[in-house]
């Protein structure tokens, strides 16, 4: 089998067992994204030259007996949203084109402190505003599955490279859904962490107190061993939790020996019925009959505020992203359009910012200014507050009772490209399952859970744990992944992208 | 669920939910310095509507006593040690500045012909 269809942890044994090189595998990938990244989009730049150097510093260290870190070596992606230095940074918007920041972010510092090669920048949604990768200013990103249909949103470019095999491991980040939703879409792993356990220092902030960075893999182990590189505690964070979350690779590997007992694991009440396909059932309902077969304690939990909790989140977010993205005012940095004449600078910032922001983000911008303008505040805003302390009250009594909630992680599987693209609602809708956990500030796991009978595409599985908990996601999902990589044979991989002599 | 949390919420919607016309779309925009034009408000207000009457069923979902949550965990201010860091040069903060000069940003006049 060729590298780039090795997992991060089979690359990282790899180099360390010296049957391989970083510049070999960065090349590969490198490889890899010249060969299909034409067709799919899932980067938004890529560095091959930037990567190259980094691998070859990574071999230096290997050959002096001196690597940083279990994973140095191994190339990864970055999603558009998290500034990189020298390298450019859009957030998939035509305001921030051509900027190139002049610092890194703390979670870009890590990773180069651990010396892993960045291959590039990840397309999504532009300021992560969508569930389809539709909205970004420079075109959408494929499904590996079906280059017809969309990867997820907004990290539908770290997805789809993560299943493309164009990088073994990627960085998303996670509003209302962004990388356990994708994940979903293209048949891969993702995870949102506890609030505030990944420092979300140089992210291009969407919604303050619901933004979260994490891993975009295609294996539990791989976003366990990636989660606790880019976690910790961050000075430079006011809203970073003193604690950095640990035993999460460990929680994975013992997970993996398929023993749930004990564990007792809720099927959320609200997250059923009429809004969720039948394919998608089909195959939840089969992870769930695996889950209590090794063992777990599976019962049916209400979490009554769950009903409230689109409505509140697509008030609270669009309140946050109007006042955050008023920094974008074309006069320090971004894209500045000069109407003719003499314009005063708020003409050149109206001017600037029509032409530089997308529809999506205009009508949350738009929606959030009126949310919060006196006479409506307390109706829309207030109440939407008061909701999240409800919802946080569901999951407190809800975690009484269970260790993990599990629900499907979307409605339905990858629709195809532009079907939804003006109907904003309907895009909502697809949010429904994975919101909850934003608005709580709990950490969320999505697992591939089989190919839906109906149309053959990727069905996902999401766990969700209290705060600070994360470890619990890794156990239960490994433990999952297992027991279906047994029955499929391995992980389920797109054809066109399925290794050579493969199935 | 016994009380409490649970018998505050009154799933009804309230129907005083107000329309916004274009005209109060422009404004909205104007105060978050949007330039919409007339197709732009045209193709969003109607798509502004529907998104706001799917979100005010919140209205009335909970009653004065339950507090509100501006965070998902609760913290307090906190402020890093009062060292000296290094901060950017000024050729690192103006090198995406659309316009400078003598190393400061150039910006457009501030002041209106009415000012």
């Amino acid at each position: 089998m060729s590298w780039i269809h090795r997992t991060a942890a089979e690359q990282a044994a790899a180099l360390a067992s010296g049957e391989v090189t970083s510049v070999e595998l960065t090349q590969a990938h490198l490889d890899q994204i010249a060969a299909t990244d034409g067709e799919l989009h899932a980067f938004l730049h890529v560095d091959a030259e930037g990567a190259l150097a980094q691998a070859r510093a990574s071999d230096e260290r290997r050959k002096a007996g001196n690597p940083l870190h279990e994973l140095d070596g191994v190339p990864i992606a970055i999603k558009d949203v998290l500034t990189t230095e020298g390298l450019p940074t859009t957030a998939g918007s035509r305001i921030l084109e051509g900027w190139i920041p002049p610092y890194d972010g703390t979670v870009t510092a890590k990773i180069k402190a651990a010396g892993l090669p960045i291959l590039g920048k990840t397309n999504m949604d532009e300021f992560a505003m969508g569930s389809s990768t539709e909205n970004s200013a420079y075109g959408p990103t494929r499904n590996p599955w079906d280059h017809d249909r969309i990867p997820g949103g907004s990290g539908g470019g770290s997805a789809a490279a993560v299943g493309a095999f164009q990088a073994p491991l990627a960085i998303g980040s996670d509003t209302g859904g962004s990388i356990r939703q994708p994940g979903a879409m293209t048949g891969t792993v993702g995870v949102k962490p506890t609030y505030g356990s990944v420092s979300r220092y140089g992210v291009i902030a969407l919604a303050n107190s619901l933004d979260q960075l994490g891993p975009c893999t295609r294996t539990v182990l791989d976003s366990a061993l990636l989660h606790e590189l880019i976690g910790g505690h961050d000075p430079r964070d006011s809203t970073s939790v003193p604690n950095a979350v640990t035993g999460l690779a460990d929680a994975a590997r013992a997970g993996a020996a398929r023993d749930l007992n004990g564990l007792r694991v809720g099927i959320v009440k609200e997250l059923q019925g009429d809004a969720w396909n039948a394919d998608v059932v089909e195959r939840f309902d089969e992870s769930v009959a695996l889950l209590k077969e090794m063992g777990a304690d599976v019962v049916e939990v209400s979490l009554p505020s769950f009903v409230h909790a689109m409505a509140a989140y697509y008030l609270i977010l669009p309140a946050e992203c109007s006042s955050n993205l008023a920094k974008f005012d074309a006069m320090r940095y971004g894209r500045r359009v000069t109407p003719e004449g003499s314009p005063s600078a708020e003409e050149v910032m109206k001017v600037s910012r029509d032409a530089g922001f997308g529809d999506e983000v205009k009508r949350r911008i738009i929606i959030g200014t009126y949310a919060l303008s006196s006479g409506y505040y307390d109706a829309f805003y207030g109440q939407a507050q008061k909701i999240r302390t409800l919802i946080i009250e569901d999951f407190k009594k809800a975690f009484e009772q269970v260790d993990v909630l599990v629900s499907p992680t979307a409605p339905s599987t990858a629709w195809p490209i532009g079907e939804k693209a003006d109907d904003p609602l309907a895009m909502y809708l697809q949010d429904l399952a994975t919101i909850p956990a934003n608005l709580a500030g709990v950490p969320g796991i999505s697992i591939p859970s089989g190919l839906s009978s109906a149309d053959g595409l990727p069905t996902g599985i999401q766990f969700l744990a209290p705060v600070l908990e994360d470890a619990r996601l890794y156990r239960v999902g490994a433990a999952l992944e297992s027991a279906l990589f047994e029955q499929w044979g391995g992980q389920i991989t797109p054809a066109a992208y399925a290794p050579k002599g493969a199935n | 669920m016994t009380g409490g949390i649970g018998a505050q919420i009154r799933p009804t919607r309230l129907s005083a939910m107000p329309e916004l016309s274009r005209d109060e779309v422009r404004h909205l925009a104007d105060l978050a310095r949007i330039d919409l034009s007339d197709a732009e408000l045209e193709h969003l207000a109607p798509q502004l509507n529907v998104i706001l009457e799917s979100v005010a069923s919140i209205q009335g979902v909970a009653g004065p006593d339950v507090p509100a949550t501006s965070h998902p965990i609760p913290m307090t201010n906190v402020f890093r040690e009062d060292v000296v860091v290094p901060g950017l040069t000024p050729q690192q903060a103006l090198a995406a500045a659309p316009a400078q000069e003598d190393d400061k940003f150039s910006v457009p006049r501030i002041l209106g012909d009415e000012q």
